[in-house]
């Protein structure tokens, strides 16, 4: 195609109005020549602006499309797999949570202890692999959204609710010695954090929950620098069989970015 | 997530590149609307619109970088995908498609903020008055491919006019009203 008949159906290309051999042609042409490049960007600015009506996005949409985004990944674009192995975290479903007297402090001795451990925290970032998680096992709209927003002044009667419920779940996350750190109750697909001993972090910081479906972790969502009322909703075929928290920078992480500094296995 | 209400349109699709989960999310929320919008525009039906607009995020998801910020706005970036996919879809479909059906209920996802909505709309008020002011054989020619998604032969054909003139018309109007959006200082959508 020459550059004057590539100027021609410039115009109707910008409107996806040209088909076929000609098409493939004309786009041959732009690859090659600046000037219709540069020529089609603005008159492809025009198109855009022929179809631009603001109007607010749905909801209903985002959660469908947020259900997706795990199903075609291109592994290029994350770590390669390494083998997990998670630290196995102590599991006392029966316990009464224990009071701790200096829970900052024990979570520092936590993250300095796992520091020594270098190998396994590398394995376990690495192997976080977001391309073969199934997130929509988790319902949540936004993984990375903020949890404590959720409930309202009534959550304490409905963690004591679901606490008095037959049924019920308690999971309880301790640190590297295994120290109590926090205490969800789950009942019915919701959980609820019960207790926290976790202590207040910088700003720029947040804790992050994460439930682990086949050795995987799947961010349920953030908890803020100092979690005190946090709510989230776990359902699908296949329910996480751990919990686990991490140290975030305040926007939250697709994957982990730094050592677990907590975790209880569930159980049914 | 303040932070990412402060970023902007290329840092989002930066970070989506590393799947920032929360970044594709400040993107549907300042573009999804607009993507569904024309999308529904063109074809009718809620159902294949929406089916359309996550196509376009799950393409943006999968391959952030084929949106290149010097080439253009995001907005018009995603917009431009949502017509090329909703143009491939009506032309695929035979014409026994359902045109209309009932709008399902929609709830709006946070809030749209303010100065993009007011920004929109003074933009779609331009574009408007930009399409108003051509000559009507020109408008007739860009709405019928745009909006109806016909291809240029298509349109030739309807209007009983020759394809050579049909692409004239097309690109005349076009360059038409890049130059009075230029002039009023729309240079795309934002
Ligand atoms: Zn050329």
């Amino acid at each position: 195609m020459t550059h004057e008949e590539a100027q021609e159906l410039l115009g109707a290309y910008a409107l996806d109005a040209v088909d076929g051999d000609e098409r493939a042609a004309l786009e041959r042409h732009v690859s090659e020549c600046v000037r219709c490049a540069s020529e089609l960007d603005g008159l492809r600015e025009v198109a855009a602006a022929l179809g631009n009506q603001g109007e607010p996005a749905s909801q209903e949409l985002w959660e469908r499309i947020s259900a997706r985004l795990y199903d075609d990944v291109d592994e290029a674009r994350v770590p390669p797999i390494r083998a997990l192995e998670l630290p196995h975290a102590e599991h006392s479903p029966s316990r009464a949570p224990t009071p701790v007297s200096a829970p900052v402090v024990a979570l520092r001795a936590a993250m300095s202890r796992r520091a020594r451990f270098g190998a396994v925290v590398t394995a376990v970032a690495a192997a976080l692999l977001v391309g073969v998680l199934s997130v929509s096992l988790i319902n949540a709209n936004n993984h990375v959204s903020q949890l404590t927003n959720a409930l309202n002044l009534a959550s304490h009667n409905v963690v004591d609710a679901a606490l008095e419920t037959p049924g019920h779940v308690t999971v309880t996350l301790n640190d590297a010695h295994s120290v109590n750190v926090a205490k969800f109750v789950l009942l019915n697909g919701q959980g609820y954090l019960v207790s926290s001993q976790m202590g207040t972090l910088p700003t720029d910081k947040t804790y992050q929950l994460w439930g682990i479906i086949d050795h995987k972790p799947i961010s349920i969502g953030l908890m803020g620098n100092s979690p005190h009322e946090v709510s989230f909703s776990v359902e699908g075929a296949r329910l996480p069989t751990t919990l686990a928290v991490t140290i975030e920078p305040a926007g939250g992480s697709v994957t982990p970015t730094s050592p677990i500094v907590a975790s209880g296995t569930i159980s049914a | 997530m303040d932070q990412l209400d402060e970023a902007g349109d290329a840092q989002l699709v930066t970070m989506i590149g590393r799947y920032h989960e929360g970044a594709l999310a400040e993107v549907y929320r300042r573009h999804g609307g607009a993507v569904y919008g024309l999308a529904r525009k063109i074809l009718v039906n809620s159902a294949e619109a929406d089916d359309v607009t996550q196509d376009v995020f799950l393409r943006l998801w999968n391959h952030p970088d084929r949106f290149d910020p010097s080439r253009g706005s995001l907005r018009s970036f995603l917009l431009n995908d949502s017509h090329g996919r909703a143009v491939d879809l009506i032309r695929s479909l035979n014409s026994r498609r359902a045109r209309e059906e009932r709008e399902a209920h929609r709830s709006p996802v946070g809030v749209y903020d303010l100065q993009h909505r007011v920004w929109d709309l003074a933009v779609a008020e331009e574009v408007q008055r930009a399409l108003t002011s051509l000559p009507p054989e020109e408008r007739e020619a860009i709405e019928l491919a745009y909006f109806q998604g016909h291809s240029y032969v298509k349109v030739a054909e309807i209007l009983g006019q020759p394809e050579g003139t049909i692409k004239s018309r097309i690109r005349n109007g076009m360059r038409r009203m890049r130059s009075t959006l230029v002039a009023v200082g729309v240079q795309g959508a934002e």
